[in-house]
C-alpha cells in the first residue's frame, strides 16, 4: 500500500482507471475472494491451452471496471508478468463496427500494455504496424489477427483480454464475426477474454448465439453491509480521515440506510463517502441538500451523456419508479414499439435498467438499476411534486432516518414552512409515519400551509394533491373573505377570490351566487336561496360552516338580520362552542338590531367559551361605552383585552376614547392614546383621537395641530382634515385658513354630515342663518337613528359653537323641524341646556336621556372654554 | 483434470467415453465416415479431438479445420491449405500444387460489399479448377482424419450468397466425392453447434451426407458421473463425500460432463468466494443459484415471441416434460395435446411439429426413445417457475 494518502477527487468513483496500480491495489477492499478466485482461474491457465473464458455480470456501479482493473494490476506483477500481458480496453469501445476493428483495438491496447513497460522499441514498432493496418482500410479480421497472434509470439505471453461491456463489442458484430471470434478464442494459446457486462447478453445465452454457454460466468452482487463498511473505512485510511471514527458514530442507523438505499453498490457508497466522513445534520433539508449535492455533478453528467431519446425512455421508467412495461413506456413517452424497444435494449445492455419477468402483464418489466439514481431523478424533479414522487422521497426518508423519523417529524410539527420545497419534504415525511395520529397532523398542517402559501401563488397547488375535504374547507374561507369584500364593496378583490374558490375545488353554487351578487345589485336577493340549495349539495343541515357563511351573507351584504339571527341560532344548535358567532351574533344584536341585552348575552357566552378573546371583550367594551353607558364596565372590558394582549393598540386606543369622551379621565386618556401610538406609529386615528383630546379637552392647540398633521400624512381620508378645520376656526381663530381647507375638501358619503355642518357652521360665522339652516338640513338627511359613532363629536362641536355664537333658537328649530329633537333626544336637550343656560334643566328629563344629555352638554362645555 | 465449463477439453482434462471412443475408432477404421449430430454442451468438439489424438498416437494424417472461421469458399479454400502447410510431411508433399494454389487464390480478388466479401466473376469460372487441384492435395493412400468443426455455420454463411443453395449443394458434393474415392483411406468426422442435418433437411439436400454415420453422444451414466466427480475433485482442491457426488448426480439426472463441470464450479465458488462450507446443502445452495440467476428468463421469452399461435401448446408440452426427468414418450405427448384440441390427427401433427421446433431450439433432446429437456438446469428452472 502506498504511504501517502489519497484526495477524495483521486478517487474517481466513475473512472477507476485514473488510479495507478499501487492505488487501485490500496483501494479494493470488497470482493477480495471473487478477485482472488478468478486470478486463479486465469493464472492456472497452462500455456497453449483452451482458455476457459470468463464474463462478470453486475449492474452499474457494482464493481466491474475496478475489478478489471484490479486483475490487471495484479497481472502485471512478478512472476505472473512474465507469462500474461492484461489488455485494457476503453470502458465503451465506440469505434467498433466490424470484428477488424476489434482486433485493431486489440494491437492498440497491446502498444499501450507495452509502453507502460517501458518497452520503446518494441511500442514503436507495433505502432508502425499499427498504424500501416488502419491504412489497408480494408483488412479483414483474420489479417489482423494474424498481426496480432504474430506479437503474441513473439513476446511469449498470453494476452488477457479486459474488455468492459462486452455485451456493446458483440452488439457492434455480425453473428458471421462473432463465430470467427468463437473460434479463435476456442483454438489452442488463444488470448484469454475476460469481459464485463451489465447483464447476461443474449449472445451467451441464446441456443443458437455463437457464445452459448462459452463463458464461466461471475455476478457481482451487492455488497453486505459489512463490506460496505469495510470500503468506508478504507477510504478513511487512504484519505486520512480514519480518525473521524464514523462506523461508530450515532448515526450508524443512516449508514444502514444509505447502505440499503445505495443497493449494495460500491460506487454509491463511494460517491456519497465525503457525506458520510463529515456525518450527518440533525436537519433533513440540510441531509437532503447535502447528498443532492453530492451526486448531482456526476449523476447530471451520466444522464446528459446518453442520446436524447434514450432520455426520455429513461426519464419515462425513473418518473414512473415502480417497473413499468414496454406498453405503459409507449403510452407515456408517446414513441412507436420500434423506437422503444431498441432504446430498451441499450438501456439494458448499458446496465442503466433492469429486466424484470412480469408476472401479470405480457413481456418484460423495467426499473432503474441503481435505485439511488432513480431516487435522486425524482428528488430533481422538484418542480411536480406528485404523488409518487412523494412516495419516494418518503421511502428515501423511513429508510435513512429509520427510529428517528418520529423525532423528526414531531420537530417539524412545530416549524412552519414557507416553502412549497419544504412542505413535499413534510408531507413525504407524514407518509413515512406509523403513527396515525403524528401523520394526519403532519400532513393536516403541511396541507394548510400549502393553502396558505397558495393564497399568494395559486400555481403552488397545481404539485401537489391536496385531500378534497380541505380544499373545500379552504374555498369556503376564501368565500368568507369573499362576503367581507363585498360587504366593503371591494369587488374586484372579491371577484378575485371567487375565482381563487373555483380552481381549488370548481364552479359552485356559493361561488354562482356571490358573484351574481356583484354583478348585479338586485342579484343579492336571490343569494339567499342559491345559498339554501348550495346546503344540500354541499353537506346539508349539518354544514355549521355553510350556516355560518349564510349567516354573514344575510348579516352583512343582504341586511336580512332577521334571517342571519336564524342562521346564527342554527350553527349555535350544531355546535355550541362556536366562539365567531357568538362575537357575530353580539355585533348583529348590538349594532343592528339594537337588541343590546342579547348582544351582551352573545358576548358574554363567548367569552365563557373562550375568556381570553380579545376580539369580544373590545366588542363588549364598546356595547357598554357607546350603547348602554355602561362606563366602568366598559373600561373593565377594555382592560380585560389589554391584559390578554398589552400590544394589542387597538384596546389601548378604545380605552383613551373611554377616558376622553365618557369618563373625561384626560390625563389617563392621553397616557391610553400616547401607548397605541408608541406600538404603532402609524395608527393615524390614535393621532387623531390624540388631537381630538388636546383640541377639545386638554387646550394644547400646538399638540392638537401636530397630531392632526401626523394622523393626515398617514392616512389620507378627510378626518382628520374635518379635525383641523374645528381647530383653526373654533379654537385659534384662524377663519380664513380654515376655510381655505374646507375649500379644498374631498366630500366624501362617509363624512358627508361633517361637511354640511361644517358649511353650516361658516354661515353661522358670517351670520347667514338662511344659508345654514339649509346645510344643517343636509347634514341631518345623513342621520339615520342616531349621531354616527364617528361623526357624533363634530355634531357635539357644532352644537357648541352654535351656542358659543348666539343661535341656539335657530339650531333648535331646525332640530324640531325635521324631527330629531325625538331623534337626537339627548343631543337636542343638551343644546337646550345652552337655551337655559343652567345644568339643573337636566333634572326634568328622565334618567335615560338625562345622562348623555349631561355628558354631551358638558363635553360641548369643554369645548367652549377652550375658547374663551 | 481441470474445471472447465466452456471450451472444449483436451489431454487429460478429456474424461469418460471410453466405449463410444473405441467404438467411433474403430468404425473410423473400418472406412466409415461420421457425423456427431448432438445438441450443445454435449461435449462434441472433444469428442472429436479425443479421435484426432488416437489417429495421429496410429501415425495417421491429421487435419482439424474449425470452419467457424470462415464465411466462404475462398477463405476455406485458404484455410484447408493453412492447415495442411502446418502438417511439415503432408505439406512437403503438396507444397507444390498448394503454393500454385495459393497463387491463384490470391489472383481472385474477393469483392468488398456492404454485406461482406463476395466471390466475384474470376473466382466461378475458375471454381472447378481450384477444387480439383484442392483434392490433389489430399493423399487418398495416406491413413487419414479429417475433422471439419462448425460445418453448419460454413453452409449457412453459403447459402445466404446469390445462388447459396447451388454454392452449398456443390461444396458438399466435392466433400461427398472425396469421401467416395475409390480406395480412399481419408476418413471424416462432421461437428457442428447447429444441426447439420436439420441444415440438410431444411434445404433439401441430405443425399449430400447419406453416406455419413450418425454418432450421436448421450449423457454419462451414474457411476461415470461420479467418477469424473472424483476426478474434478482431485484437480481442484476440493473434497467432497460420496454422498455430496450422489446427490449431484441425482439432482442433474441428465448427467452431459458440462453440466457436472458447471455444478462442480458453481460449488467451488461458494466455498471459495461466499465461504460455505462443502456439504450436501451447498449442492442445493449452487443447483439453486444456477436455475435462478436469470439466465433462464429468455428461454420462455423465446417461446412468446417466435412460436406465436403454437406457443400455448409448446408451453403445454414443456410443462409436462419438466415433471419427469427421464422424459416421455412421443405417445405420451400426442395424449396430452389430443385431450385439448379434441382431435387425434390435428394433435399429432402439432405434437410433430413442436418437438421438432423444440429440439431444434435446444429446449429437448431425443434419448431412449424420450423426449427429455436437453438440460437439467432448464428443466429444473421450467419446473420451479411454471409448475411446483
Amino acid at each position: 500500500m502506498s504511504s501517502e494518502y489519497l484526495t477524495l477527487a483521486k478517487i474517481g468513483v466513475f473512472n477507476p482507471g485514473r488510479l495507478s496500480d499501487a492505488e487501485i491495489e490500496s483501494a479494493f477492499v470488497s470482493r477480495i475472494p471473487l478477485f482472488q478466485y478468478i486470478f486463479k482461474k486465469i493464472t492456472a491457465e497452462p500455456a497453449g491451452s483452451i482458455p476457459q473464458h470468463h464474463l462478470l455480470v453486475g449492474q452499474r456501479g457494482m464493481g466491474k471496471t475496478t475489478m478489471l482493473m484490479r486483475l490487471a494490476a495484479e497481472l502485471r506483477k512478478e512472476p505472473y508478468k512474465n507469462d500474461f500481458i492484461p489488455l485494457n480496453f476503453p470502458e465503451e469501445q465506440y469505434n467498433i463496427d466490424k470484428l477488424a476493428k476489434f482486433f485493431l483495438n486489440c494491437l492498440d491496447a497491446l502498444a499501450d500494455a507495452l509502453d507502460k513497460e517501458k518497452q520503446a522499441m518494441l511500442t514503436a514498432e507495433l505502432d508502425a504496424e499499427i498504424q500501416t493496418l488502419v491504412k489497408q482500410q480494408q483488412a479483414d479480421a483474420n489479417t489482423v489477427f494474424a498481426v496480432f497472434e504474430k506479437w503474441i509470439k513473439k513476446i511469449n505471453r498470453r494476452p488477457v483480454l479486459l474488455v468492459d461491456n462486452l455485451n456493446l463489442v458483440f452488439d457492434k458484430i455480425s453473428q458471421a464475426e462473432q463465430h470467427q471470434l468463437r473460434a479463435i478464442l476456442m483454438s489452442n494459446g488463444a488470448p484469454i477474454m475476460m469481459g464485463a457486462s451489465a447483464s447476461l447478453m443474449d449472445e451467451v445465452n441464446e441456443y443458437s448465439a455463437p457464445f452459448y454457454d462459452a463463458f464461466q460466468i461471475s455476478y457481482l452482487k451487492k455488497l453486505s453491509f459489512a463490506e460496505s463498511l469495510d470500503i468506508l473505512r478504507n477510504l478513511a485510511t487512504l484519505t486520512n480521515k480514519a480518525h473521524l471514527g464514523f462506523a461508530a458514530s450515532q448515526h450508524r442507523g443512516r449508514l444502514e440506510a444509505l447502505y440499503h438505499l445505495a443497493g449494495g453498490t460500491p460506487r454509491t457508497i463511494v460517491l456519497l463517502f465525503p457525506l458520510i466522513q463529515e456525518g450527518f445534520s440533525t436537519d433533513i433539508q440540510t441531509d437532503l441538500d447535502a447528498l443532492l449535492d453530492m451526486v448531482t455533478p456526476l449523476y447530471k453528467a451520466r444522464f446528459e451523456e446518453l442520446s436524447p431519446q434514450l432520455q426520455i425512455v429513461l426519464d419515462a421508467t425513473a418518473l414512473h419508479w415502480d417497473p413499468i412495461s414496454l406498453e405503459q413506456l409507449r403510452e407515456v413517452t408517446q414513441l412507436g414499439n420500434n423506437v422503444v424497444g431498441p432504446q430498451l435494449k441499450r438501456l439494458v445492455d448499458t446496465g442503466w435498467l433492469e429486466k424484470l419477468k412480469s408476472g401479470e402483464v405480457r413481456g418484460n418489466l423495467y426499473e432503474l438499476s441503481e435505485r439511488f439514481f432513480n431516487i435522486w431523478y425524482l428528488m430533481r424533479r422538484s418542480s411536480r411534486r406528485q404523488k409518487r414522487e412523494l412516495y419516494c422521497l418518503s421511502r428515501f426518508l423511513e429508510t435513512f432516518y429509520g427510529q428517528e423519523v418520529q423525532t423528526i417529524a414531531l420537530r417539524r410539527l412545530a416549524c412552519e414552512n414557507n416553502s412549497s420545497e419544504h412542505i413535499a419534504i413534510d408531507l413525504a415525511l407524514a407518509e413515512a409515519l406509523k403513527d396515525g395520529e403524528l401523520r394526519e397532523k403532519l400532513r393536516k398542517k403541511n396541507y394548510l400551509e400549502l393553502l396558505r402559501l397558495s393564497r399568494q401563488d395559486k400555481d403552488i397547488l397545481k404539485n401537489f394533491e391536496i385531500p378534497g375535504e380541505l380544499l373545500e374547507k379552504e374555498g369556503l374561507e376564501i368565500l368568507n373573505d369573499a362576503i367581507g369584500l363585498l360587504y366593503k364593496e371591494e369587488y374586484d378583490l372579491a371577484i378575485e377570490k371567487i375565482n381563487h374558490v373555483n380552481s381549488l375545488i370548481g364552479e359552485n353554487q356559493l361561488s354562482y351566487g356571490l358573484l351574481d351578487a356583484i354583478y348585479s345589485k338586485k342579484g343579492l336577493q336571490e343569494v339567499a336561496e342559491r345559498y339554501s340549495t348550495a346546503l344540500s349539495r354541499l353537506g346539508g343541515e349539518d354544514n355549521e360552516f355553510l350556516w355560518l357563511l349564510l349567516g354573514k351573507v344575510n348579516h352583512l351584504a343582504l341586511e336580512n338580520y332577521k334571517l342571519a339571527e336564524e342562521d346564527y341560532r342554527r350553527v349555535l344548535n350544531i355546535n355550541a362552542k362556536n366562539i365567531e358567532v357568538c362575537n357575530l351574533l353580539g355585533l348583529l344584536y348590538r349594532d343592528r338590531l339594537h337588541n343590546y341585552s342579547q348582544a351582551e348575552q352573545a358576548f358574554l357566552k363567548g367569552i365563557a367559551i373562550k375568556p381570553k378573546s380579545l376580539g369580544i371583550w373590545l366588542n363588549l367594551g364598546v356595547l357598554y361605552a357607546a350603547y348602554q353607558n355602561r362606563y366602568q364596565e366598559a373600561e373593565k372590558a377594555y382592560l380585560n383585552a389589554i391584559k390578554i394582549n398589552k400590544n394589542h393598540f387597538y384596546s389601548w386606543q378604545h380605552l383613551g376614547h373611554l377616558y376622553t369622551n365618557s369618563l373625561q379621565r384626560f390625563e389617563e386618556a392621553e397616557k391610553a392614546y400616547l401607548q397605541a401610538i408608541s406600538l404603532n406609529p402609524k395608527l393615524s386615528s390614535a393621532w387623531n383621537h390624540l388631537g381630538n383630546l388636546y383640541s377639545d379637552h386638554l387646550h394644547n392647540y400646538a399638540e392638537a395641530e401636530k397630531a392632526y398633521q401626523m394622523a393626515t400624512t398617514l392616512d389620507s381620508d378627510a378626518v382628520s382634515e374635518y379635525n383641523l378645520i374645528f381647530l383653526y376656526r373654533d379654537k385659534t381663530g384662524q377663519i380664513a385658513k380654515a376655510k381655505e381647507l374646507f375649500d379644498n375638501l374631498k366630500k366624501t358619503e362617509e363624512l358627508a354630515d361633517s361637511y354640511w355642518l361644517n358649511a353650516a357652521l361658516f354661515d353661522y360665522y358670517e351670520g347667514n342663518t338662511g344659508l345654514a339652516k339649509n346645510h344643517i338640513i343636509k347634514a341631518l338627511e345623513h342621520i339615520k337613528e342616531e349621531l354616527p359613532q364617528h361623526t357624533k363629536d363634530d355634531w357635539w362641536r357644532a352644537g357648541a359653537v352654535i351656542a358659543k355664537l348666539g343661535y341656539t333658537n335657530h339650531y333648535l328649530s331646525i332640530l324640531e323641524s325635521t324631527g330629531h329633537d325625538i331623534i337626537l333626544r339627548p343631543y337636542y336637550e343638551a343644546i337646550k341646556a345652552f337655551e337655559k343656560g343652567n345644568e339643573l334643566y337636566f333634572n326634568s328629563l328622565a334618567a335615560e336621556v338625562r345622562e348623555p344629555a349631561k355628558i354631551i352638554y358638558q363635553q360641548m362645555l369643554r369645548y367652549n372654554k377652550g375658547k374663551d | 483434470m481441470n474445471n472447465l465449463a466452456g471450451p472444449p477439453v483436451e489431454g487429460p482434462n478429456f474424461f469418460g467415453r471410453e466405449k463410444e471412443i473405441a467404438y467411433a475408432w474403430d468404425l473410423l477404421k473400418k472406412g466409415n465416415h461420421l457425423i456427431i449430430p448432438s445438441p450443445r454442451r454435449v461435449g462434441k468438439t472433444s469428442f472429436a479431438k479425443k479421435l484426432l489424438t488416437i489417429a495421429e498416437g496410429s501415425n495417421w494424417h491429421t487435419l482439424e479445420i474449425n470452419l467457424e472461421k470462415v464465411s466462404n469458399e475462398v477463405a476455406f479454400i485458404e484455410l484447408f491449405i493453412e492447415k495442411i502447410k502446418a502438417q511439415g510431411n503432408w505439406w512437403e508433399k503438396a507444397k507444390t500444387k498448394g503454393g500454385e494454389l495459393l497463387k491463384a487464390l490470391k489472383s481472385i480478388k474477393p469483392v468488398v460489399e456492404a454485406g461482406g466479401v463476395k466471390l466475384g466473376v474470376e473466382w466461378h469460372t475458375q471454381k472447378a479448377n481450384i477444387y480439383h487441384t484442392l483434392s490433389e492435395l489430399l493423399d487418398h493412400n495416406q491413413d487419414t482424419l479429417i475433422f471439419l468443426d462448425e460445418l453448419t455455420v460454413l453452409l449457412t454463411s453459403m447459402i445466404k450468397e446469390p445462388s447459396g443453395k447451388d454454392t452449398v449443394e456443390s461444396f458438399l458434393h466435392w466433400l461427398r466425392d472425396l469421401r467416395q474415392t475409390s480406395g480412399t483411406k481419408i476418413r471424416w468426422v462432421f461437428c457442428s453447434s447447429v444441426g447439420v442435418e436439420n441444415f440438410t433437411h431444411a434445404h433439401q439436400i441430405s443425399d449430400a451426407l447419406n453416406d455419413v454415420k450418425d454418432f450421436p453422444l448421450k449423457a454419462f451414466d451414474v457411476p461415470t458421473s461420479l467418477e469424473m466427480l472424483q476426478q474434478l475433485e482431485e484437480g481442484n482442491d476440493m473434497k467432497l463425500t460420496e454422498g455430496i457426488r450422489q446427490k449431484i448426480v441425482t439432482k442433474l439426472s441428465y448427467c452431459l460432463p458440462y453440466f457436472i463441470q458447471l455444478v462442480f464450479e458453481k460449488m467451488k465458488s461458494l466455498k471459495e468466494i461466499d465461504g460455505l462450507a462443502i456439504d450436501e446443502a451447498l449442492v442445493d445452495t449452487a443447483y439453486d443459484e444456477l436455475t435462478e440467476d436469470g439466465r433462464f428468463n429468455t428461454w420462455i421469452e423465446r417461446i412468446e415471441k417466435q412460436y406465436f399461435e403454437h406457443s400455448t401448446f409448446a408451453f403445454l408440452l414443456l410443462r409436462h416434460i419438466c415433471r419427469e426427468k427421464e422424459g416421455y414418450t412421443r405417445e405420451n405427448l400426442v395424449q396430452l395435446v389430443a385431450a385439448k384440441v379434441q382431435d387425434t390427427e390435428k394433435a399429432e401433427d402439432l405434437v410433430s411439429h413442436l418437438l421438432y421446433m423444440l429440439k431444434n431450439d435446444g429446449y429437448i433432446v431425443f434419448e431412449n426413445a424420450k423426449y427429455l429437456f436437453r438440460s437439467p438446469l432448464l428443466r429444473d428452472f421450467w419446473y420451479k417457475r411454471h409448475v411446483k
